[in-house]
Order: structure tokens, then C-alpha cells, then sequence
């Protein structure tokens, strides 16, 4: 019963179930913060853990309607299996060889790309969050760094790299 | 209460983490390393660097899990031969304990030596995000740009080395 | 926490960088625009760049500009070393040409990687904060890499690559941690504010975490310097890289980590001397021996200048361990020669190796000076002053890192020193046996030098001699450069 595969499950649910508990609890948390001045948690500080709540509510709803498409189809489908309806489906012909095949490397040239360009977004955040105060300095210097990588994108894009050759 | 939340997450990290090592199948490794970042990253909001937090979700859970999952469908190890490496896990351990005992050495050591620092609460009202910031575009405003070069030098790179035809 | 203070920026002390920046640039968007395959007078632009560049770094000399609120500064220290790295890039852009052509490769992208690794490079010595030092040394890692698994039709090359970026990542790794720990320990990655927070510090030889930042950063360097026992990725990287890149590598970024080195453990740990002296004692004693003693056994060339090149970062350890003014104005003087005596030797095994790296052995030098007399003196040269016998450059380094080291009170390391000089004559003299007393293999075609390689052998035999015979020049501008504090 309890296979890898339930394994991974049963953890995934535990973990939702702990994040749970933790925002439920929340308020009656004691903060390590200098414990002399605050004893309950700060206002500002709760203020900033509830904007997490809507992500516990995605993360909680995008797993149960997962595991419930998955039980609902289950429980209420019929099941009448043979050699050919369990085989993989390819577009209605017969499959041939394996199903592991091996990747082409080009697939990991755009991987990496989006890799590099991801992190280019990691920086924008930041900046994003300080757009006013930082004004036209700011922009410069992002300006700057844009600059930079889209060099970057125009060598990549003439270069054919984004191409599927 | 936070005791408890941190001692589930952590509960739930180290088993994923173990099953990044103990799973046959290459994927299933992937995928429960996925669940270790998400993990790190509860952490991080815990310590309220929910910045971290974001990167480790984006990054490395968004795309350097993607280049591994790639990785390792190219290469598609048989399952029967990773068999053939096991003796590594003993050389691996040794170096994991040691890094282990090394890092929890120093931190008992040089807590003891240093008296707690009391949080400066008015930094935290600012939220991490705006302070990292603050330091970006001020007191490290040389190694951001420094950063886009760094990125630019990777992109020429990965196409040189990965492309079909240059 | 409202109102941000932006610093106030002077560009000028990474001028040269920009420029190179913006060089590189324009090459990457010229090669993707320019139709054609051959793509050889990138190299033209990118080295005539290169000298412009230098020519307006080497103005700055005498004056000291710390800028972007402390991560980098210009002083004579940063400018010796960046004419350093753009000397060696020069040489290597000149090679490059004829190498890349013969081994039917696509070059366009090489040009502008040198020039970011030397943009990289430059970061690292006039970086004062251990960020900026930390990108700097990843963009010319980065480009490192490439550049070593550049030739893809070769599988020699690949390998290299694969070899360097693996190592390279994990020294990386080292390094990262040793500067998060030391970040940790003393709260600032400025490198004066580490010696201010070290001069506060009652006992900081006694602070566990600041010990192992320092000691994580200097296997960190030492990895990048090729000192043993961190040099194991050397001989195969150094043989499968391309040659010219091989060239480049030994001479460049082994430069770029000694001036990182001595920057950060001169200025923000003058509190540990005593330490890391000891260490680099150690150290360069290893890297000295192992790197004679195998350079001994190989047949291959690009080995033999590998474990070489192992060997003279040995020496120059010599006078980094010395810690003194002697011993750093010897490094920053012994770097200097080292690229053009370096990078020459390797011209020559460009010019005697054949399509697909064949040819690189040191029995295929037989009767080369019957053939070709004047490239067989050049290249002797080379081999007298790696070899350190006066009057060339190798000699006169070796004789100011030595005495550095006297000076000290290490008169033991400078023995040691003297030692492997002379183990080192067997080998080197062992090409010029084969050069002059062996008989050319009949059906041998010999390269014709192109121009670009020939002034790059010009340039570096003239650099080789002047240097050896009125070293006094250099060495002013290499003592003053070392006035670190």
C-alpha cells in the first residue's frame, strides 16, 4: 500500500496540512523578536504573513482538485483493461520502441535560456517594489541592465537559437 | 506553536531529501527535490526573507528543476546501471558528514563566541524585499551590473556549447 | 527608512572595463549581423582594441580613485595587473587566428569571450569588495569555460570544458562560502571594513568562523591558481583547450587569482600574517615539487608547459608567502614575464602542431632548428627564461620573489626554491635537445607563420629579453604597485 509513489503523496499532504496549521495558529504565535518590548506579535508582522494566505488557499485548492479528479475518476470509472488499452497512447497508431527516448540537447539550450532570462526577472523584483523612491536613478541603472542582457537577446535571436533547427 | 510548524516542514524536508537519494527512478528524485525547495522556501518566509522565499520558488524550483528534469532525460540512465556507481554512496557520506560537522561546528562555536544581536525591527517593517533593494541599487550597485555582464557572458555560452550549428 | 542616498559614482576606475565591455559587445552583435563564415578580422578590431584600452589604462597610472562606495578602486596595483591581463589577451587574439582556422572552427563568439574574460579578470584586481571580486571572477570563469571546450569538433576540447567547468564550479563553491563566512564573522564584504572589524577584534585568530572564511577563500584561490594539492584539473584542461586559449589560461586568469589573493589577504587579513604565511609556505613548497616532478615524465608539450605552469605558480607562491613588498612587487614583476614567456613557448607549439592537436609531442621537435633556425632560437629563449636562466625575465622574477623571501627570514623556502629551478632545466632542456641534436623526420611540412603569430613571437622574445637585461624599469613601476597599504 504504502509504495513510493502514496509515499510522495502522503508527505505532499502533510506538508498542506502543517502550512494549515501554521496560518490557523498564527495569531497565538510568541514572536523571538527582543522579547522585552513585544510579547505578542506585532501588528506589521501579521499584516505581512496574511498577504501569504492566498497562496496557502492556491497551493490548498490546486492539490485537492488534483487528488480529487484523480479519486472521483477512480472510484466512479469503469475499469476494463487490456493489452491494448493500457498501451500509450500515440495519435491512434501503433506505438513503437520505448518510451524513453532520449532527449534532444536542443531542448536544453532553451531550458537554459529560460534559466538565464529568469533570472533576469529575479532582479527586476527588487526594483519593482522601490519603482518610486528610486526614480530616475533606478531606471537608469535598470535601464542599463536590461540593456546588457538584451544584447544578449538580439545575439541570441539572430544567432538562430531560438529556431527549432 | 512555531516549534511545531518548523519541526513538520522540517520533518517533511529531510524525507523528501532522503528521497532524492533513495529514488530508483531519476524523475521521481527530481520531483521530490522539488518538494525540498518548496520546503526552503516555507523556511525562508518563516525567517521573513520572503524575497528568498520567491527566488527559491521561481529559481530553482521553476527552472533549474526544469533543467534537470531535461538532464536527465537526455542522458536516460538505465536504472540498472546507476547500480554500478553504488560504492560512491560510501565516499559521498563521508564527505556530507564531514561538511555536516563542519558547518553545525561552526555555528556552536561562533554563536558562543558572538552575545545575540537583537533584531532591528524598523529595518524588518521595511520588509526584506525593500532592503535588499536599498542595497542593490546603493551599496552593491557595481556587482548588479556586474551581474547582467555575468549573464550575458552565460547566454553566449550556452548557445556556443549547445547549439547544433554555429 | 525613507529617503534612498545614491552613491555618487566616478566611472573612472572601471573605465577599462566598460570600454572592453562595450568592444565585446559590439563584436557579438557584428558577428551575428555580418553574414560569412570567416570571421578573422574580428580579431583585428578586438586586439587593435585591446591596445587602445591599454594605452588609456596605463595613463591612470599615479592616480587613486576608490569608487561606487568602495567596491573598487584604481591604484597602481589594479592598473600593473590589468596591463597584465590585456597583454596576455593580446597575445592570445593574435594566435588565435591561424590556430582557429586550422582547426576549421567557427570563431566568431571567441574574440568577444576574451575580451568579457578580461573584463572579469580586471574586476578581480581592482575589485575592493568581496562581491564585486566574487562576479568578476565568475564572468572570467565563466568565459574560461567556453573558451577551454571551445574547438566542439574536438573531443580533447570537450572534455576540457566539461573537466574545467565541473572543478572550476566546485572551487567556486569554496570560495562562496569562505566569503559568506567571513561576512559572517565580521558583518561587511568591504575589504578595508574586514580589516577595521579585524583590528577591533580582541583575539581573531581565536574566531572560528572567520578562520574557516579565510582558509575556505584561500583553497578557493588556490584552485584557481593551480596550486597543488588543487592543481589535478590542470594537465587536461590545459591539453584539450585550444592552444592559444591554453596560452591564455596559463598566463591571465592565474594572474587574476594572485591579485584577488593579495588583495584580500594583505589588506583584510594583515591580523593573520602569520597564518596564512605559514600556509603559503606549505603550499608553495607542494606546488613547486609535484609540478617539477611530473613535468618531468611527460611527453606531451601542452602537459609538460601545463605542470610547468603548475610549477611557476609555485614560485610565485614563493614570494606571496614572503607577504612583503620585495616578495608582492616579485609576483606582480614575475606574472609580467611569466605571460610573455608563457604565451610564447605556446605560439611555437602552434606552429609545429597539425590539424586536430596531432603533432604536440616533445619527440616531434626533432631537427626543428635544422628547418626553421630562427623559430628554434625563439623558442629556446622562451625555454631559457622558464628555465630562469639569466639574462631573461624567468631569471630576474625568480631572483626578486627569492630575495623577497630571504628577506622574511624564509631562507629554507628560497633554497627549496632554487632546488626545483634547477630540476626544472631538465626538461625544458630536453625540447632544445630534440630541437638541435635530432634529426628532422623526413615528410614534415612546417606551418608558415602568419603575420599576427609573428608579432605576437616578436613581441613576446622582445618582452623576454628586456625584461631580463634592464629589469630596473619594471620593477620601479612592480614596487610601487605593491605598496599595497
Amino acid at each position: 500500500m504504502l509504495d513510493k509513489k502514496n509515499l510522495i503523496k502522503y508527505v505532499f499532504d502533510v506538508y498542506v496540512y502543517s502550512i494549515l496549521v501554521f496560518f490557523i495558529n498564527r495569531t497565538s504565535r510568541h514572536t523571538e523578536y527582543p522579547v522585552e518590548t513585544i510579547l505578542a506579535i506585532p501588528p506589521w508582522r501579521l499584516q505581512m504573513l496574511g498577504t501569504y494566505l492566498p497562496i496557502l488557499l492556491l497551493v490548498i485548492v490546486a492539490v485537492l482538485f488534483g487528488f480529487v479528479t484523480l479519486l472521483l475518476s477512480s472510484l466512479i470509472g469503469p475499469k476494463k483493461s487490456s493489452r491494448i488499452k493500457l498501451a500509450p497512447y500515440e495519435c491512434g497508431c501503433e506505438p513503437v520502441g520505448t518510451a524513453r527516448e532520449r532527449f534532444s540537447i536542443k531542448f536544453y539550450l532553451i531550458a537554459m535560456l529560460f534559466i538565464l532570462f529568469d533570472i533576469e526577472a529575479v532582479f527586476l523584483y527588487p526594483w519593482a517594489i522601490l519603482y518610486k523612491k528610486l526614480g530616475v536613478f533606478g531606471l537608469v541603472e535598470m535601464g542599463v541592465f536590461i540593456l546588457i542582457l538584451f544584447v544578449g537577446y538580439i545575439y541570441v535571436w539572430k544567432k538562430g537559437a531560438l529556431e527549432w533547427d | 506553536m512555531e516549534t511545531l510548524f518548523f519541526l513538520i516542514v522540517s520533518i517533511v524536508a529531510i524525507a523528501s531529501a532522503v528521497m532524492v537519494i533513495a529514488c530508483r527512478n531519476p524523475i521521481n528524485s527530481a520531483l521530490s527535490l522539488i518538494l525540498t525547495f518548496f520546503c526552503l522556501a516555507t523556511y525562508y518566509v518563516m525567517l521573513d526573507a520572503p524575497f528568498l522565499a520567491a527566488v527559491q520558488v521561481m529559481v530553482y524550483a521553476g527552472a533549474i528543476m526544469v533543467l534537470i528534469v531535461f538532464t536527465i532525460m537526455l542522458l536516460n540512465i538505465r536504472i540498472d546501471a546507476t547500480r554500478r556507481h553504488s560504492h560512491m554512496i560510501f565516499f559521498g557520506s563521508i564527505v556530507g558528514f564531514a561538511t555536516l560537522f563542519n558547518t553545525v561546528y561552526i555555528v556552536m562555536k561562533s554563536r558562543a563566541a558572538t552575545p545575540a544581536t537583537t533584531v532591528n525591527v524598523e529595518a524588518l517593517k521595511a520588509g526584506h524585499t525593500e532592503l535588499i533593494g536599498r542595497e542593490m541599487f546603493t551599496n552593491f550597485l557595481l556587482p548588479f551590473e556586474i551581474t547582467s555582464i555575468l549573464l550575458l557572458v552565460a547566454i553566449v555560452g550556452a548557445v556556443v556549447i549547445a547549439k547544433k550549428k554555429i | 527608512m525613507d529617503m534612498i542616498t545614491f552613491p555618487t559614482i566616478d566611472m573612472t576606475p572601471i573605465l577599462p572595463e566598460i570600454y572592453l565591455s562595450l568592444l565585446a559587445m559590439a563584436l557579438l552583435l557584428i558577428n551575428v549581423f555580418m553574414p560569412g563564415r570567416q570571421k578573422g578580422y574580428l580579431g583585428y578590431i578586438s586586439f587593435v582594441g585591446v591596445v587602445a584600452i591599454a594605452v588609456m589604462t596605463a595613463s591612470g597610472w599615479g592616480i587613486e580613485v576608490s569608487s561606487f562606495s568602495g567596491s573598487v578602486i584604481q591604484d597602481k596595483f589594479a592598473i600593473f595587473f590589468k596591463i597584465i591581463f590585456l597583454l596576455s589577451a593580446g597575445l592570445s587574439i593574435l594566435l588565435s587566428d591561424q590556430y582557429m582556422e586550422r582547426e576549421g572552427c567557427n570563431h566568431g563568439e571567441l574574440y568577444p569571450l576574451i575580451l568579457f574574460t578580461v573584463v572579469g579578470m580586471m574586476l578581480m584586481a581592482c575589485g575592493t569588495d568581496l562581491m564585486t571580486i566574487f562576479l568578476g571572477l565568475e564572468v572570467m570563469s565563466v568565459s574560461l569555460y567556453i573558451l577551454a571546450g571551445f574547438n566542439r569538433a574536438n573531443i580533447k576540447s570537450n572534455e576540457s570544458g566539461l573537466k574545467y567547468f565541473l572543478l572550476g564550479a566546485f572551487s567556486t563553491g569554496f570560495l562562496l562560502y569562505g566569503m559568506a563566512l567571513t561576512y559572517g564573522a565580521t558583518g561587511t564584504t568591504r575589504i578595508f571594513g574586514i580589516s577595521g572589524q579585524l583590528s577591533q577584534m580582541a583575539a581573531p585568530a581565536a574566531n572560528i568562523m572567520l578562520l574557516a572564511g579565510m582558509l575556505l577563500m584561500i583553497t578557493g584561490f588556490a584552485f584557481k591558481i593551480a596550486a597543488a594539492p588543487f592543481h589535478m584539473w590542470t594537465p587536461d584542461v590545459y591539453e584539450g583547450a585550444p592552444t592559444p586559449m591554453t596560452a591564455f589560461m596559463s598566463a591571465g586568469p592565474k594572474a587574476a587569482g594572485f591579485a584577488a589573493a593579495i588583495r584580500i589577504l594583505v589588506i583584510s587579513f594583515p591580523a593573520l600574517q602569520p597564518d596564512w604565511s605559514q600556509l603559503f609556505w606549505i603550499l608553495a613548497v607542494l606546488t613547486m615539487t609535484i609540478g617539477n616532478i611530473t613535468a618531468l615524465r611527460q611527453d606531451n608539450i601542452k602537459r609538460m608547459l601545463a605542470y610547468s605552469s603548475i610549477a611557476h605558480a609555485g614560485y610565485a607562491l614563493v614570494g606571496f608567502a614572503a607577504g612583503n613588498e620585495t616578495g608582492v612587487a616579485g609576483v606582480l614583476f614575475y606574472m609580467l614575464s611569466y605571460a610573455f614567456m608563457n604565451i610564447g613557448a605556446f605560439a611555437i607549439v602552434i606552429l609545429i602542431a597539425k590539424k586536430g592537436e596531432t603533432n604536440g609531442t616533445v619527440q616531434d621537435f626533432a631537427g626543428f632548428a635544422f628547418k626553421r633556425p630562427l623559430l628554434a632560437a625563439v623558442m629556446s629563449l622562451f625555454l631559457f627564461s622558464l628555465a630562469g636562466m639569466p639574462p631573461t625575465a624567468g631569471f630576474i622574477g625568480k631572483f626578486y620573489l627569492f630575495s623577497g623571501a630571504v628577506q622574511q627570514g624564509y631562507v629554507w623556502l628560497a633554497i627549496i626554491g632554487v632546488i626545483n629551478s634547477a630540476v626544472s632545466v631538465y626538461y625544458y632542456l630536453r625540447v632544445m635537445v630534440f630541437m638541435y641534436m635530432k634529426n628532422p623526420s623526413e615528410e614534415f611540412e612546417w606551418a608558415t607563420v602568419t603575420a599576427p603569430v609573428a608579432l605576437a613571437l616578436i613581441i613576446s622574445a622582445a618582452g623576454s629579453i628586456i625584461l631580463g637585461v634592464v629589469p630596473s624599469y619594471v620593477m620601479q613601476f612592480a614596487q610601487q604597485a605593491a605598496k599595497l597599504i
